[in-house]
């Protein structure tokens, strides 16, 4: 899902680097202007809770395994803004330092991703009534929207054929995306035993 | 516990590692633009002599900077699980060209070989302070810092609560299991978080007021 460098053709590269710049150059402009001054560290250390979850795969059962994006629970605990800074922080560590995805195609996955997972989960997971099958389908949604944007993004550059392409991605990602709500909410329920304040804490 | 895995090379001593650090950044984004902007708009024979060439350059800078060639060669095809994917749906749909794909394989080697040379000689933090120098959003850079600095102590957590859990319980399966990890997982939000009102208590102390631009 990660998409590397040398798949794009330099028409969707440009396009999707300039969309996703601008949504960051936006979120950091209103981040900045709110956050407050223990939130720093917080959305430092969560960057790094998150670039961490993005390494450790999850067994599931009937033994294959996954790893989570960790954008709905980032974004439900400090807001989406906040969530999509971190994400695209995260991403960026993963591209230089693990060679998950390309610099380059950085703006694709940023949108594919980041964008997805913390403005349209956040949003579904809003819209939808009742918080646990909010969270599950919020983010089953995202996983779908954001691998049909990447077929749509290597249909345009020639890499694949766009209906065998949405159908395929969108087919393994939307179960993806249902196991990360299920281990989300999980996740989120262990939270509301073990320290419930940490949900309260949106910027 | 050791966890300099990231950019262990970085600290070797040759005549790259000593270039400026804006120098190799500038020199590795404009490789980076000549293979994925500049050389797709040729037509496919001068792509791929274009590409060759590329090659042969990466190549001599690898050996003049040290870094172990197989380490970089090793790293550089992690890639080929994407292109497999992709090469399967264009199978699947009769869509596949061996000329395009040859094209593709190669770009996206040589982008992560550029990358990787970028990082082996380069300390992570050096990069980091080279893209402020050229006016990335603070807060955007404070995040990164913060990330990098804080993701090895998280390492070491997630160790010792992996180590904990099968001490305690050896073995469940199936939808226990996926708890337990669940639970991994929020027990070590849980620790960011607190260690994250403790490193801001040890930043109000010496004197952080929230003013970091």
């Amino acid at each position: 899902m990660h998409i590397p460098d040398g798949f794009l053709t330099p028409t969707v590269t440009i396009t999707t680097v300039t969309v996703a710049g601008a949504v960051l150059a936006n979120s950091l402009k209103t981040v900045n202007a709110s956050i407050k001054p223990d939130q720093i560290p917080l959305m430092g250390l969560l960057a790094s809770f998150v670039f961490l979850i993005q390494l450790f795969s999850f067994p599931i059962p009937g033994g294959t395994s996954i790893h989570l994006t960790g954008a709905l629970l980032i974004s439900i605990i400090l807001g989406p803004r906040a969530g999509f800074i971190i994400l695209t922080v995260s991403l960026l560590a993963l591209a230089l330092l693990f060679q998950h995805g390309g610099v380059f195609s950085l703006g694709a996955n940023v949108i594919n991703m980041a964008a997805v997972g913390c403005f349209v989960g956040y949003a579904l997971y809003n819209l939808i009534p009742g918080r646990r099958g909010a969270i599950i389908l919020a983010s089953m949604i995202s996983g779908i929207v954001s691998a049909a944007l990447c077929a749509s993004e290597l249909a345009l550059s020639g890499m694949l054929e766009l209906s065998a392409g949405i159908k395929t991605m969108s087919f393994i990602y939307g179960i993806t995306g249902l196991i990360e709500g299920v281990i989300t909410l999980l996740i989120l329920e262990f939270l509301l035993k073990v320290k419930p304040e940490i949900l309260g804490s949106e910027t | 516990m050791k966890h300099a895995f990231i950019d262990r090379y970085a600290h070797l001593k040759s005549p790259i590692h000593e270039l400026d650090v804006a120098k190799k950044l500038a020199a590795a984004l404009s490789g980076l633009f000549l293979l994925l902007i500049l050389l797709p708009l040729l037509d496919q024979t001068r792509t791929m002599s274009g590409l060759y060439i590329y090659s042969i350059c990466a190549l001599l800078v690898a050996l003049g900077s040290k870094v172990p060639i197989s380490f970089l060669l090793t790293r550089s095809v992690m890639v080929l699980p994407f292109s497999a994917l992709i090469i399967l749906v264009n199978f699947v749909s009769g869509n596949f060209s061996p000329g395009q794909t040859l094209e593709m394989i190669l770009k996206s080697m040589l982008s992560i070989f550029t990358l990787l040379l970028l990082t082996s000689t380069t300390p992570f933090h050096e990069l980091m302070k080279q893209l402020a120098r050229w006016g990335a959003p603070r807060l955007f850079i404070i995040i990164l810092a913060f990330m990098y600095r804080y993701f090895f102590l998280l390492v070491g957590e997630i160790e010792a609560l992996e180590r904990g859990i099968k001490m305690r319980h050896s073995q469940v399966g199936g939808w226990k299991r996926t708890q337990v990890y669940a639970s991994i997982i929020g027990m070590l939000l849980i620790r960011s978080y607190e260690r994250a009102e403790n490193v801001y208590r040890a930043m109000r102390m010496r004197g952080f007021t929230g003013d970091f631009r």
